[in-house]
């Protein structure tokens, strides 16, 4: 990625543009301020090596771009250039562009991996949207044409002295990338070149407007017009013929097709394995046999057709987009019943694409164009999807693919009144798409929908949080040979280990029946007693708490049978907004949580756990190389103190309203932790004050994620009332392995005997210093190890909710007084491997 | 001869210099510029002199050098990296030596001077610091060619830069931030010949 450099007399301002351009570019831009200088008194300067500083830091072999306010900045920039190594210096390049509108657009395009010349062209254009918006600029964009200009372009591409046809080989056709190259040449020269896309017969329009070019929707193998006037013609039609013969410089590979029942990514490599077995994701557990029903989501096919009435298409639209609105809130209301509160905000988001500006300015112009309404829909979707895809490698962004989808299938319904999207069930069957979209997940017969396997799809997405709420076994990310399936197979899903067999033999059948027998009695018997008390089969009382994000949930999650919440994930109520609660409001959502809660019930709430892999916009952490090491959860909160304490007073009013309890994420050292407690004193004092009530005895204590913390823990355990395990982020540290990546993943696993043993160590240790010591990862609703952890002497446990009921069926039938236990907890202590481990568990 | 102690002498003057006539060049700068090369240039020297005794043991190169990355890190206006550039190709170019005769005061201070008029991309008349810088490079080197003492050479180039400063009066400003006043720039004296000028100075008091 290209990084960015901004250089200015003033450091304020240098800071200021940075936070204001990575808004821009999502956060992902590599960026650095050097502003200002090293003097309190006269801070107005630059200095060069502060510049050499920022350019060193973001620097990579794609280059860095170095932006600069005037005078001294340029020349401390040339000077900080001289101080880097050959190499070095001919990636840095010094942009004369404006400067707030350059590295705006700078950070932008380079976050979206954009190449250096690409990066310097759109920033020294920055400038424009300004210019023409105050009618400063003399030269003529067309901007997304009316049917006015269109005739106009028409007339002059005509009249125009050279014409000539291209057909565009390169796979994208012409998408945003040589789009603006055509723009780039085109602008500032004494011609006028307008462009029609022959094969879908569109009008000419100018090429020096990037969404008309867009607009044309020329894809691979399209053959485009190109009409040039002006004295500059000839040079023009030059460049353009070369850029077009060349292919923009950029991959002839065939498209990938969209169709309707195919799956989109159809790769001949990805044949079915000779065993027939599928491995995926499991997302949400169980089994179930059946038949295979395949669907796919796509959106519908709609023939170009051109109308003349685009008044009556647009109302046609309007009342398209009112009735898909309607129907967005309806799904959303029945979901909130059926798979919560949480679950159904979803929709939300759906509705907001609905209302997207740009979407919607897009299908108006194409109305206006006399295209009709569905096929200006379905094509202005198109090219936002196409958008998106090409940002690859981004789970959230192929989420709003799939929600895209899902929402203009809907108007596309509303519009034509054909039904393209139900999926309606009736039999019992395994359902196979490509994809499911969180409506169609949301819309499921589960009486019939045994279960669900996808090629694609995340973890994290809509449709998985709805699929575990529905309780439907469910595997994501099976690959292409999916579709490969012929319907009406008889096949066997264990989404307990996410496979998916295809060619099942009677034996495999009959284990997964009997599997699948004992996963529904579970279930319903789990379900009728999950408001008992958390107790073992010899009486032990076992605490059984919910994690939750958010205030809301907590209703829900007492429903399903937890007695407290052991972990409250603070950091939702800061994410997706653009500036972090204040003390207020914060207090208001902790207040609210407390008193669902009760006087008795613990609520847990966790400050602050913000970095790694949980970014928010408006914290500017800054580019980190392994921000999972850097700068996160207490680390950034002691960076911060001021904002850290507004959420410690929130905590400590709200403390006077239930049995609320303040918990540090990522503590390392004893250090950050006394550090934390000051300022919580500092809190108290304040709110002493002011005479604000709080808990006096409110109960502190830290999560245990690091592995130094569990190393020093008894120097940490005087200063706090509790412990809690995190046992995600702890296996992680404790193996030096990304769980996210598959290829160490299966490290972090916490049957490593590593694992295992610092878990035992720490709960050890809490005990005997008599702190009350929690596990709250996602270990602690694994059932297997349940047995483990109360040998280890665990007596807390919290757990996402979903998990309550069966956690608690599984209790009652263990004695933690049994000879059995004991010996199981010291075979799993020296085993040498998690493949042992999971021996002495089965 | 300049000794190594001369070296640093030369570099304790010049900040004093500057610092008694910080409000002088404050004043000339706020004539026809942003009024701030006597801060600015006080900051730097200032924090040069601080530094002085750690370079004891350097080579006049090194302390040049480590001079420019003062100056370049410390100055924030326009001064620091055309100062700083100044220091940079003269230490280059003095690597190694513990004391200069003519020959290399000449070379010292023909790649220093060459080395701002290539950061500022200014040129003698323009009304800046190459106005004296430029002048005295070429009586320096013209001096010892002749045969001049080393001490003699520095008086001639005291005389030669306080003439340069003169002569920068009439002038109008074609760089820097004087230059966007155009003809207003005329009948002042620029800030940066003038603390040029100083630095020769201090340099031919302090070789005696």
């Amino acid at each position: 990625m290209v990084g960015i450099v901004i250089v200015s007399h003033s450091k304020p301002l240098a800071e200021s543009l940075r936070d204001l351009a990575l808004e821009m570019g999502q956060n992902k831009a590599r960026i650095a301020a050097a502003g200002g200088v090293d003097d309190p008194d006269n801070p107005v300067g630059t200095d060069a090596m502060k510049i050499l500083e920022a350019i060193q830091e973001v620097y990579s072999d794609d280059g860095v771009l170095v932006f600069m306010d005037m005078g001294s900045a340029i020349m401390s920039a040339e000077m900080a250039l001289e101080f880097l190594d050959e190499t070095q210096r001919e990636n840095v390049k010094l942009c004369g562009a404006s400067f707030v509108e350059g590295v705006v657009a700078a950070t932008a395009l380079a976050a979206s991996g954009a190449e250096m010349d690409e990066i310097i062209r759109e920033a020294k254009l920055a400038l424009k949207g300004k210019t023409a918006q105050l009618g400063e600029d003399d030269s003529d964009d067309e901007g997304t044409g009316t049917a006015e200009e269109a005739r106009e372009s028409n007339e002059t591409a005509g009249n125009a002295d050279i014409k000539e046809e291209y057909t565009l080989r390169n796979t994208m056709g012409l998408h945003a990338r040589p789009a603006a190259k055509v723009v780039q040449t085109v602008t500032g020269r004494d011609a006028e070149v307008f462009i029609r896309n022959i094969t879908r017969e569109s009008d000419f329009v100018s090429a020096k407007s990037m969404n008309s070019l867009i607009s044309l929707n020329v894809q691979q193998n399209d053959t485009v017009q190109v009409a040039y006037t002006g004295t500059e013609a000839e040079a023009l039609q030059e460049l353009i013929s070369e850029m077009m013969k060349s292919n923009f410089g950029e991959s002839t590979a065939p498209a990938p097709k969209r169709t309707k029942k195919a799956s989109p990514k159809k790769d001949s490599r990805s044949g079915m394995p000779d065993d027939g077995v599928l491995k995926g994701i499991s997302i949400s557990p169980g089994f179930a046999i059946a038949p295979v029903k395949q669907y796919s989501v796509t959106l519908p096919d709609i023939e170009e057709e051109k109308q003349d009435n685009p008044e009556m298409e647009l109302s046609l639209l309007r009342d398209a987009l009112a009735e898909a609105e309607k129907e967005i809130e309806e799904v959303k209301q029945k979901s909130s019943n059926e798979i919560g509160e949480v679950e159904a905000a979803i929709f939300d988001a759906q509705i907001l694409l609905l209302k997207d500006p740009e979407l919607l300015k897009k299908v108006d112009a194409r109305i206006a164009e006399g295209l009709t309404a569905p096929y200006a829909w379905r094509s202005s979707l198109d090219d936002v999807i196409e958008m998106y895809e090409q940002i690859t490698g981004d789970s959230i962004i192929s989420t709003r693919v799939i929600d895209l989808i899902d929402v203009g299938t809907r108007v596309l319904e509303k519009l034509t009144g054909e039904n393209f999207s139900d999926i309606d069930i009736n039999e019992p069957c395994i359902l196979c798409m490509n994809e499911i979209s969180p409506s169609d997940a949301a819309s499921l017969n589960t009486e019939s929908v045994l279960g669900i396997c996808c090629e694609k799809g995340s973890d994290v997405s809509h449709s998985a949080i709805i699929a575990r709420s529905l309780g439907i076994p469910t595997v994501f990310n099976l690959g292409p040979a999916l579709s490969e399936i012929k319907e009406d197979t008889e096949v066997v899903l264990n989404a307990e280990t996410g496979e998916l067999f295809t060619k099942p033999d009677d034996t495999l059948k009959q284990q997964i029946a009997k599997e699948r027998a004992h996963w529904l009695e579970v279930k319903e018997k789990a379900h009728d007693g999950r408001k008992e008390q958390g107790i073992t089969a010899n009486g032990e009382r076992i605490e059984v708490l919910a994690n939750v994000g958010d205030e809301h949930e907590i209703n829900q999650v007492l429903d399903l049978g937890a007695e407290g919440v052991g972990l409250f994930r603070s950091e939702f109520l800061f994410m997706e907004r653009t500036e972090a609660p204040n003390e207020d409001e914060q207090f208001k959502a902790y207040k609210s949580a407390a008193q669902s809660l009760g006087k008795k019930k613990p609520l847990v709430i966790r400050t602050l756990d913000v970095g790694g892999d949980k970014p928010v916009s408006y914290i500017s952490i800054g580019e980190e190389e392994n921000p999972f090491l850097g700068q996160r959860g207490i680390r950034y909160c002691l960076s911060e103190p001021e904002m850290f304490k507004e959420q410690l007073r929130a905590l400590l009013r709200a403390s006077a309203f239930g049995n609320l309890q303040i918990m540090f994420p990522m503590i390392a050292t004893a250090g950050e932790l006394r550090k934390a407690l000051n300022l919580l004193e500092e809190c108290r004092a304040e709110l002493d004050e002011k005479g604000l009530k709080y808990n006096e005895k409110i109960k502190t204590g830290i999560m245990i994620e690091v592995p130094s913390a569990v190393e020093t823990l008894d120097t940490l355990l005087p200063l706090i009332d509790f412990v809690s395990i995190g046992t995600n982020d702890l296996s992680q540290y404790m193996m030096a392995a990304d769980r996210t990546n598959p290829s160490v993943g299966p490290l972090t696993s916490y049957y490593q005997p590593a694992v295992l043993r610092v878990i035992e160590r720490t709960i050890r240790m809490a005990n005997e210093a008599g702190k009350e010591v929690s596990m709250c990862g996602e270990m602690a609703r694994d059932v297997k190890v349940m047995p483990v952890l109360l040998a280890f002497g665990l007596r807390k446990f919290s757990m996402s909710a979903a998990g309550i009921p069966e956690f608690k069926y599984r209790l009652k039938k263990i004695d933690t007084e049994s000879s059995g236990l004991g010996e199981l907890a010291a075979n799993v202590l020296s085993a040498r491997s998690p493949e042992e481990v999971k021996e002495y568990l089965s | 001869m300049i000794t190594k102690q001369q070296v640093l002498d030369w570099l304790r003057k010049s900040s004093d210099v500057l610092e008694e006539n910080r409000q002088y060049l404050t004043k000339l700068d706020t004539a026809i510029g942003d009024a701030d090369h006597g801060n600015n240039m006080y900051r730097g020297f200032n924090k040069v002199k601080s530094q002085l005794d750690d370079h004891a043991d350097k080579d006049i190169g090194a302390i040049l050098k480590a001079v420019a990355m003062t100056l370049i890190s410390t100055v924030g206006g326009a001064s620091g990296p055309l100062y700083g550039t100044f220091f940079l190709q003269a230490g280059t170019k003095m690597a190694g030596k513990a004391e200069l005769d003519g020959d290399s005061l000449a070379v010292m201070f023909r790649a220093g001077v060459d080395g701002v008029k290539m950061r500022g991309k200014a040129q003698p008349g323009d009304k800046t610091m190459i106005d004296v810088l430029e002048p005295v490079a070429q009586a320096i080197e013209n001096d010892i060619k002749e045969g001049k003492s080393v001490s003699d050479t520095l008086h001639h180039a005291v005389e030669v830069a306080e003439k340069g400063v003169a002569d920068t009066i009439p002038l109008i400003a074609k760089k820097g931030r004087a230059s966007y006043l155009g003809e207003r720039s005329k009948d002042h004296q620029d800030p940066g010949a003038t603390s040029s000028m100083m630095i020769i100075k201090a340099l031919s008091e302090s070789v005696g």
